[in-house]
């Protein structure tokens, strides 16, 4: 039986981000700051849908190489800025990458089979970037990161997921720092399927309007780069937030509804608490799922309003304002999570008039000055796969 | 405060453990499942995701489950032939009727989420897409979560061959490595008294890394594994150097998920039900190592004992 060697804190030291609202953490804090939706028309490939749907779409200017794999090339630019902050030489460090991801290399899949059914075979190059590992491995090559490497999906809350299992590489001792996100392109793929659910607003998301129809998807990457406290103080790295807890359940209700009482999403977040060792008392915001669909709304502010009873935190949702970018949200959502405790102040939610009193907790609609000191971000999945991060201040 | 552990080391009983097509031919009748997935208890999920809940309601026959047991999957390639379904339909039908039922089968996590919704399971669950390494990775995020919450896990892994994965295996295309399918489950963890369980062995150590790291695994070892049963690319032997010190059985992945059916077997050759001799040794062994080596050059060994070992 193993023994337990020491305990510490992980810390995030780097941070890296490119969405609907642009590259970087700056950029991302002023659109959070003003409350603006980046969501608009459909624009990246043609479709029948274009027109009709509301996205948020990653700006082409920052795409280097547009014969790259979409979903790479984002978390390239994500991957470049979190080591770029952590001021971490990828080359003098065993670092491990762990990729969440929905749909990896998808729009190359869509194209291999679009080939074959017009007889033309398959492209090998499209193929091959069908494993979502695919896009693990070719990063961790052109970053020269030496450690493991994993990928995971566990639908919308994978970035967050991410996140867990990079904590758990460090604990186990197997790197010296973990680069550990979430990246999804748009595709026709999850385009028409989220819209054969009837799961797509027209209008965009208002996540807990009254009137809410449903998400708006995005697209986007963003990763941080985990530590254990003692090894990032010596090497005087910045540290931006610690990663404190997290708690991980499954519904097990439905293959893509909610439980709607909110049950699984209520025990995650009991789980992020225990695993943070602390208590609702102490929350001074949740970052909601907030997807916008009539069943997850009420079903996450059922299960906020029993876990916090009477003295409900501060609650918003970002989804309005990038999109729904699918495996790369838990992870985005961790960094706005992060600015929200290291800059001081708590996001609204955008697109959200009339707040839907069956929703039981009612959330920021405008971006407040804040001096939060700690926080869940609550990140649901398909499959009933639910992922709560709790993040401190690290003054706190 | 986070507990930092070295995962290397550990303790998780398996209590069961069945498999599914190339690579299950070593086990007993009892522990195959079959490919063709059949019973009104899996009906309403994909292929994959009913072999999956069959193969993990066999692996934890006659164990009493809990509402906190979580699933822990890998598969390379997810669910194709629903992906395959609702690609080739969409792009048929010019995006007009796009099938609901084949989009949520699609995704990765429907076989996890699948057997968690037909068994209650409502602890962790979480699937691991990461090739040929998939079940390494599921094996060991299983631990740590054993290590923190004391629950039972299913662990497994899965993939499938479908219609246009099959032609570009055909056509050579790089990507997927053989043309066969299947996978297998174990379920282990929990709290109960190991010394209670009828067969069954135990996870003593799980690495995962590099193949670069793979002799310092072996190197300094005093109680080598009687065997290590490797599934990778040819010659691992080269990257060993003087190391395991022990014999290495060699076969090539059948399929993605070789890694999870190869410990099936391992486990089995513990238990005494499959003959050592399927992998070359005369007597029944204590002490067996799974090793996984990928062509990307990612690496990943298991440590297996019996439970009188």
């Amino acid at each position: 039986m193993a023994s337990v060697l020491e305990s510490a804190p992980i810390v995030l030291t780097g941070l890296g981000v490119v969405s609907a609202a642009g590259r970087g953490l700056d950029a991302t804090e002023a659109t959070l700051r003003a409350g603006r939706s980046c969501l608009g028309p459909l624009t990246r490939f043609p479709s029948p849908r274009n027109g009709h749907h509301r996205v948020g779409e990653v700006a082409q200017e920052w795409i280097a190489d547009p014969a790259e794999p979409r979903t790479r090339a984002l978390a390239r630019l994500a991957l470049a800025d979190a080591l770029d902050d952590a001021r971490l030489e990828a080359r003098t460090r065993r670092i491990a990458l762990v990729l969440g991801t929905c749909t990896g290399g998808m729009p190359e899949t869509e194209e291999a089979i679009e080939s074959q059914l017009a007889g033309r075979g398959f492209p090998e190059r499209v193929w091959s970037e069908h494993p979502c590992g695919a896009t693990t491995h070719a990063l961790a090559e052109d970053f020269g990161l030496r450690g493991p490497r994993f990928t995971i999906s566990t639908a919308c809350s994978s970035g967050a997921q991410a996140l867990v299992i990079g904590r758990d590489v460090l604990l186990a001792g197997l790197a010296d720092a973990v680069v550990a996100g979430g990246a999804d392109a748009l595709c026709r793929l999850t385009l028409n399927g989220f819209a054969s659910l009837f799961a797509t607003d027209p209008k965009g998301c208002r996540p807990f309007d009254v009137e809410r129809d449903g998400m708006s998807l995005g697209e986007g990457a963003a990763f941080c780069v985990l530590e254990r406290e003692d090894v990032a103080l010596e090497r005087g790295a910045r540290i931006h937030v610690e990663l404190a807890g997290a708690g991980n359940t499954c519904d097990a209700f439905h293959p893509t509804a909610p439980e709607p009482d909110g049950r699984g999403a209520e025990a995650a977040m009991r789980a992020a608490l225990r695993d943070a060792g602390s208590t609702v008392d102490a929350v001074d915001y949740v970052n909601a799922h907030g997807t916008g669909t009539p069943g997850n709304d009420q079903a996450e502010g059922r299960a906020l309003a029993r876990l916090f009873g009477t003295r409900i935190p501060p609650v918003s949702s970002v989804k309005a304002i990038f999109g729904h970018t699918l495996g790369a949200a838990g992870a985005i959502e961790a960094i706005v999570c992060s600015l929200g405790l290291a800059r001081g102040f708590l996001p609204g939610t955008s697109g959200l008039t009339r707040f839907d009193p069956d929703c039981e907790v009612e959330p920021l609609t405008e971006t407040v000055t804040a001096s939060p000191r700690f926080v869940l971000s609550n990140s649901f999945g398909f499959g009933g796969n639910n992922t709560v991060l709790a993040l401190r201040r690290r003054d706190a | 405060m986070a507990t930092i552990v070295r995962a290397v080391e550990c303790d998780f009983p398996v209590f069961g453990y069945a498999a599914s097509g190339a690579g299950a031919e070593g086990l007993v009748r009892d522990r195959v499942v079959s490919l063709l997935p059949v019973g009104s208890g899996a009906r309403g999920g994909g292929r994959l995701p009913r072999v999956a809940y069959q193969l993990a309601q066999r692996a934890s026959k006659g164990h009493t489950l809990r509402g906190g047991t979580g699933v822990v999957f890998g598969t390379a390639f997810g669910c194709l032939t629903e992906t395959e379904s609702f690609v080739s339909h969409m792009i048929r039908e010019r995006e007009a009727t796009p099938k609901p039922r084949a989009f949520s089968s699609s995704v990765h996590n429907a076989i996890a989420s699948f057997v968690a919704l037909k068994l209650n399971a409502r602890g962790e669950c979480q699937t691991f897409v990461h090739g040929e390494l998939s079940f390494a990775q599921a094996l060991f995020a299983a631990v740590l979560a054993h290590r923190r919450s004391g629950e039972s896990y299913w662990v497994g892994a899965l993939d499938e061959l479908p219609a246009h994965t099959f032609r570009a295996l055909e056509q050579g295309v790089r990507g997927t490595s053989a043309a066969h399918e299947g996978g297998a489950v174990l379920f282990g963890g929990g709290s109960e008294d190991v010394s209670e369980a009828v067969a069954g062995s135990r996870l003593v150590r799980i690495e995962l890394g590099r193949t670069q790291d793979v002799p310092a695994w072996f190197a300094g070892s005093d109680a080598k594994p009687e065997l290590v049963l490797h599934a990778g690319p040819p010659a691992p032997e080269a990257d060993f150097g003087s190391e395991p010190g022990c014999p290495v059985f060699h076969a090539p992945p059948d399929h993605p998920s070789s890694l999870a059916t190869r410990t099936a077997l391992a486990l089995s050759i513990l238990d005494g039900e499959s003959s050592a001799t399927l992998v070359g040794l005369s007597t029944r062994p204590s002490r067996l190592a799974v090793l996984g080596t990928t062509a990307d050059g990612d690496a990943a060994l298991f440590e297996l004992r019996g439970f009188g070992a």
